[in-house]
């Protein structure tokens, strides 16, 4: 049993295990009130939903990264997030953000890698860290509602500051409903720009001679995503909701669009509970095997039709849940 | 010991977790049948009068006031006086809303009442104040939130639905039952 354990915690499925567990006794406890109502019902999407003016909610999000084109990999993170309504059409949120990182023989040469690893990890063994990443500060304001308008219309900006990475997330999120409210569809168009430490050591050769005239030193690097999201979800029965959810996720080297390197596509389903106080929901991803590379580099790092590198792996899923106050 | 504590630090948010899923729920039925029936007509008796409404009637309906008419059955009982008592349900977000109207010989609602609302927000749609906004109102009128219905934040798709449900009831009562 210790050495399942032990296996479990090295892959980073512990977490998903643990979160799963949490859900379920968070579930049955709610389970024994009386049915109420509560949030969310995607897992990668946002909705045009904000908190009503002075009111808010706890979150805990678990998002977990599995398996890379060799080897074992495992990335899991964890965000706590406290969300209020300043205004009815404007929520902000404050995030603290945790992540752990399991990678073992990971590349073609059978060194370690993988994103999220420490600049300075040299990839000559195991990795297998917990870390504080940063900080994240979402916004988002509803311009149109979905419940008055044919469509909901809300702007959302997401910067994360952390010692290794700062981010900032632009999102424009539009939703149509059908069916009384009972089918939620939904699109969110973002675009991402990264600043990353990156490690250094890479040789730097003179152009006309080929000499190596130095090494590259740490330093922050910038990457760009371009992505676009959607999601479907169904109201089956009280208090639950089950839908579909995609992502098309376009990898920039730097923040010029010719820079593109990649497009994957992810597909999957969710699952979502809520009642008055309390809501969880669960996605599960899956890489699609037709990603498009426009660089050599990225299409050395795919397999099977799906892009591996240090951005993507072969499943993801994400468990939310939500406590309003 | 210090990794083990960073590593389990996100258990402690089970305690206020369950602390909020445990504390008492609150009421979810706020009126029966019946005391919805002496709110919106004190003193009144009441007669039950079956309704079942075919699918092109459903249709026909939702032709005519914009809403679809989900149920078949009808729960309706008519007063000594003429007035009408119907029980209705609509969606809540996450749960049935249920509440009674009150029409009057002319066709206006006299009162509405909730009867069963367990959202996370919005409970001000008890108020008084919200209710009054349909008193008076006819088949004819817009029901419309923000122009003759006042929105409550935080509730808009239950505002929204019972101010559709409130036009569907009427444009019912004006097709099968102000004649009858």
């Amino acid at each position: 049993m210790e050495k399942i354990i032990r296996n479990l915690r090295r892959r980073g499925w512990l977490g998903l295990l643990r979160a799963s567990i949490f859900c379920m006794l968070m579930s049955g406890v709610v389970f024994s009130q009386p049915a109420m109502a509560g949030e969310s019902l995607f897992g990668y999407n946002y909705v045009t939903d904000t908190m009503p003016k002075g009111k808010w909610e706890l979150e805990q999000w678990y998002w977990g990264k599995y398996g890379k084109k060799h080897g074992d990999y495992a990335n899991s993170l964890y965000r706590t997030e406290i969300e209020y309504g300043v205004t009815d059409n404007y929520q902000i949120s404050f995030y603290t953000n945790e992540r752990h990182v399991y990678s073992n023989k990971t590349e073609d040469d059978g060194s370690t890698g993988g994103e999220d690893l420490p600049a300075n990890f040299s990839g000559d063994k195991p990795f297998n860290g917990l870390s504080w990443e940063g900080i994240s500060i979402e916004n988002i304001y509803r311009i149109l509602s979905p419940y008055k308008h044919p469509i909901g219309l809300a702007l959302y900006f997401e910067p994360s500051f952390g010692p290794n990475e700062i981010e900032l997330e632009p999102k424009l999120i539009i939703q149509k409903n059908f069916m009384e409210d009972r089918l939620v569809t939904v699109m969110n168009l973002w675009y991402e720009l990264e600043w990353e430490r990156e490690k250094g050591g890479a040789a730097i050769e003179d152009e006309e001679t080929g000499d190596v005239i130095g090494f590259e030193k740490t330093h922050w690097g910038k990457e760009s995503v371009f992505e676009v999201d959607m999601g479907a979800s169904y109201r089956f029965a009280r208090n639950w909701s089950a839908g579909l959810e995609a992502r098309i996720h376009n990898e920039i080297a730097s923040f010029k669009p010719k820079d593109i390197e990649h497009t994957a596509f992810l597909f999957g389903p969710n699952i979502h509970y809520a009642n008055k106080r309390f809501w969880v929901t669960a996605t599960v991803l899956f890489q699609l095997p037709f990603v498009a590379t426009y660089n050599e580099e990225q299409q050395q790092a795919t397999k099977g039709g799906r892009v591996y590198g240090e951005e993507h792996e072969s499943v993801e899923a994400r468990v939310k849940t939500g406590w309003l106050f | 010991m210090k990794n083990l504590r960073k590593q389990n630090w996100i258990y402690w948010l089970t305690v206020p977790g369950i602390l909020a899923s445990s504390s008492p729920g609150w009421a979810t039925v706020y009126l029966t049948v019946e005391q919805a029936q002496h709110a919106i007509f004190p003193g009144e008796k009441f007669t039950p009068i079956p309704l079942t409404l075919i699918d092109q009637e459903r249709a026909a309906i939702k032709k005519k006031s914009g809403v679809p008419a989900r149920v078949k059955e009808q729960r309706i009982w008519r007063t000594s006086s003429g007035e009408y008592f119907i029980v209705d349900e609509v969606l809540g977000k996450h749960e049935f809303i249920t509440y009674a109207i009150g029409i009057n010989p002319d066709g206006g609602v006299r009162q509405i009442e909730i009867m069963d609302y367990r959202e996370t927000y919005g409970y001000e749609i008890r108020d008084e104040k919200w209710r009054k906004q349909f008193v008076g109102k006819t088949s004819a009128a817009e029901f419309k939130l923000d122009k003759d219905i006042k929105n409550i934040g935080g509730a808009t798709l239950s505002c929204r639905h019972i101010t559709d449900g409130v036009k569907r009831v009427l444009v019912m009562y004006e097709m099968f039952l102000r004649n009858k």
